[in-house]
């Protein structure tokens, strides 16, 4: 379980930060949205079984983070060596942090989220986090840089005064949040030990459990020259064709976060039957599975931007490689790797959220999945677009595509967020099939407009000498 | 000048591995190609060389069937370049001048998905190559820097033995170790094979040690495409006394710059049009004639 969920956790955090700032930041924004959805339950009590699964789910996903930064701690510090005395001081003063860290998660799990072991972490995180940005505020010139640290810091604070004063569920969101700040301090505590300001340690591949050993997932030798698999592997890792045992091995990492939160809440609550655990299953999966579906979709959509749209020359050749058919074949394959695997991935998922859901709360599980699908459909029309419109790269010998405008970088983004969390909430409120025809019309309509939009997109597309073929805007 | 040129590149033959006509490229309404046209002779090794800017890789990717352009059409074996069939892509071989693609693989792992297309894939001269390059191919191919990318990238185009290798900025990034290679690897290729080469540089160094022709684009024209014998033949660079300089009106046939020293004295890059003499101002005994160099001629054409 620890060799899967915990890489598993850091590669959904590596992701998406690739900078100790972006980590932080991420952490944010998990942070709001727990205290978004407690404040949702402290107007709504229907909506307190969502929050408390989302609650959960990030507190699972700290852990691991936390759990991954020791392990990255640990390793430095067994590898470490400085001269003379020092080398002990950093030795000691790293098992202290260590145990620090670890010792309160141990306890507030025992004590069953205790005010006592909250109060504990609490200490202990802010104390961690405190020196961490000191020491580094010493050092750091980036104005900015101290700004978000400092937003940081306040910005939790603050959401912890509001939710005190809307929701009796104390507890609960005081230790997420100072597990939020430990996996902050953990991770920069990993950072300045590594020497390296903006790095994650765990960075270094040969320095972490997910280093890729050699010969082992990945052959291509077996792989004949056809559409569909070139295509996979030209798009990227989470697409390309891997062996059997990989395939498992995935399987099993996307079973462990699933079950994960389940787990969490399990151990957490008074009532350790199965029969507690299939509730908790149930409180949980709806949400988990629709949080894991977003990250899935993220992850392959953010790989084939990088490996279709980033502005290189990577469907250059595509386009040359000989056996790959007509350019209709070609297209077809294309779109096929492209969004075939991310979009079955998905409906499994909502398929199985939906059927877990209790039926008190179908409703708004199908009103979320209602806005996936329209978050999908949207990514799907935008990436066709970026397709279509793909120039040569930007270089200093050919003259600078456009850039993106307002509209794509700060109104059409700002909208879609604004319209997704309205017919989030409204959806909780009235259902988005239900009596309200706004709702009952124009998400779908959305959706067709979308749908129409990609259809488009694909005919335009096909109308070209081969699918790969730069044009001019 | 130009439209004598023209017309001496387009009497060439077309029966050539990649030939254009009358391309025209613009991005933004910012033209970047304009009216070139370019036939390369088999087994010939072209050297495209212009500034930064000038559209040579633009000219290359339209050649290649990779860009559209706005008007003219591209030819590679005889196929119009947009609509090219698998047995003309199994024949050629291109290097960007940043090889972006399948990043995510270890190199072992590329070289052997990628020789499954070709049926004259040399494995063993992929592995040695790779080996005497001292590049493990066991690396990630998005974590090798800019110059050993470019080396696998030759590399793997190398081991599909090409009958047409296109390379864009092929030594940019590399060293001169490496870079002399390329260029011993190119002449092996061109002389022993027969392979067509066509590669754009602005290194002009690179360009005098391996090309048989060249051509020089410049602000999006085509300015010379002529073997490089021809080239050093039909230019000259001509030193004219004050004096000689003063009966000289208006801009002499085929003259392409004109510098005025501070004595009156002028210095004229001449070329020579097809069947004639050059102009009487260089054959006055006070004018004083010197051969010109790619490089110099180059300077002169381009500033």
């Amino acid at each position: 379980m620890h060799r899967l969920v915990l890489p598993g956790a850091w590669r959904c955090f590596s992701v998406c930060s690739r900078t100790a700032l972006q980590f932080e930041m991420l952490c944010l924004l998990y942070a709001m949205i727990v205290t978004l959805s407690l404040s949702g339950a402290a107007i709504n009590p229907g909506m307190l079984p969502a929050a408390t699964t989302i609650c959960c789910a990030l507190s699972a996903i700290c852990m691991s983070v936390v759990g991954d930064g020791c392990y990255a701690l640990m390793r430095t510090l067994r590898d470490t060596q400085c001269p003379g005395w020092r080398n002990v001081v950093l030795k000691a003063v790293g098992m202290a942090s260590l145990c620090l860290l670890v010792l309160p998660m141990t306890l507030m799990i025992a004590i069953n989220h205790s005010l006592s072991a909250a109060l504990y972490v609490a200490i202990a995180g802010m104390t961690g986090l405190l020196l961490v940005l000191l020491r580094r505020s010493l050092h750091s010139t980036s104005t900015d840089t101290l700004l978000w640290r400092s937003l940081l810091i306040i910005a939790p604070l603050l959401m912890v005064i509001v939710v005190v004063r809307e929701l009796a569920q104390v507890t609960i969101v005081l230790s997420l949040l100072l597990l939020l700040l430990i996996a902050v301090a953990c991770r920069n505590a990993s950072c300045l030990l590594s020497r390296q300001p903006e790095r994650w340690l765990a960075t270094s591949e040969h320095n972490h459990p997910t280093h890729r050993p050699a010969n082992i997932n990945y052959s291509f030798r077996h792989i004949k020259p056809g559409v569909i698999p070139t295509m996979r592997v030209f798009l990227g890792k989470p697409y390309a064709p891997v062996t059997g045992k990989k395939r498992l091995q995935q399987l099993a990492l996307l079973i462990a976060i699933l079950v994960m939160p389940s787990v969490v809440l399990f151990i957490g609550d008074s009532d350790h039957s199965s029969a507690g655990f299939l509730k908790a299953w149930r409180l949980t999966a709806p949400l988990v599975t629709c949080l894991i579906a977003i990250v899935i979709w993220i992850i392959f959509m953010y790989r084939a931007h990088a490996a279709m749209l980033s502005g290189g020359l990577q469907l250059s050749e595509l386009a040359l490689l000989p056996h790959l058919g007509s350019s209709r074949k070609q297209l077809g394959g294309l779109l096929y790797a492209w969004f075939g695997a991310p979009t079955l991935i998905v409906i499994a998922l909502m398929l199985l959220g939906q059927l877990s859901a209790p039926k008190q709360t179908r409703q708004f599980s199908l009103g979320l999945w209602a806005c996936i699908a329209m978050f999908l459909l949207l990514s799907i029309s935008q990436t066709l677009v970026g397709m279509l419109t793909r120039t040569s790269r930007k270089s200093a010998e050919t003259p600078s595509p456009p850039k993106a405008g307002l509209w794509e970088t700060v109104i059409a983004p700002a909208w879609i967020s604004l319209w997704l969390c309205f017919v989030t909430f409204s959806s909780v409120q009235y259902g988005p099939f239900s009596g309200n025809h706004f709702l009952r019309w124009f998400s779908p309509g959305l959706c067709l407009a979308f749908l129409l939009l990609g259809a488009i997109h694909i005919y335009r597309l096909a109308r070209r000498p081969h699918p790969f073929v730069e044009t001019e805007r | 000048m130009q439209a004598a040129l023209s017309s001496r590149t387009s009497q060439q033959d077309t029966d050539s591995p990649v030939h254009c006509r009358d391309i025209y490229k613009s991005y933004d309404g910012i033209t970047v190609l304009s009216g070139v046209n370019l036939d390369i002779p088999t087994g010939a090794v072209l050297g495209l060389i212009g500034r930064n800017g000038a559209g040579k890789s633009t000219l290359i990717r339209i050649l290649l069937g990779l860009s559209m352009p706005g008007r003219g059409e591209a030819y590679v074996f005889g196929e119009r370049a947009l609509y090219m069939t698998d047995a003309s892509k199994t024949r050629l071989a291109f290097v960007p001048q940043q090889p972006d693609a399948l990043g995510w693989m270890r190199i072992g792992d590329m070289l052997d998905f990628i020789g499954t297309f070709y049926p004259r894939w040399d494995d063993e001269y992929a592995r040695n190559t790779l080996l005497r390059s001292g590049l493990s191919s066991d690396k990630q191919l998005a974590k090798l820097s800019p110059g050993e990318r470019q080396r696998v990238a030759l590399i793997r185009a190398l081991a599909v033995n090409p009958e047409l290798l296109v390379l864009d900025e092929p030594a940019s990034a590399l060293d001169p170790v490496a870079r002399r290679e390329l260029l011993r690897e190119i002449a092996l290729r061109a002389g022993e094979s027969g392979t067509t080469v066509l590669f754009s540089t602005h290194i002009v160094s690179d360009l005098e040690r391996v090309a048989s022709h060249v051509a020089f684009l410049h602000q999006g024209r085509l300015l010379f495409n002529t073997s490089m014998d021809d080239l050093k033949e039909t230019h000259i660079r001509v030193h004219v006394p004050a004096a000689t300089m003063q009966r000289v009106e208006g801009k002499l046939p085929g003259e392409l710059s004109r510098r005025y020293r501070h004595d009156g004295s002028a210095s004229l890059v001449l070329a020579r049009l097809p069947d004639t003499d050059w102009p009487e101002i260089a054959r006055q005994p006070d004018a004083r004639m010197d051969v010109l160099g790619l490089e110099d001629l180059f300077v002169e054409v381009t500033e």
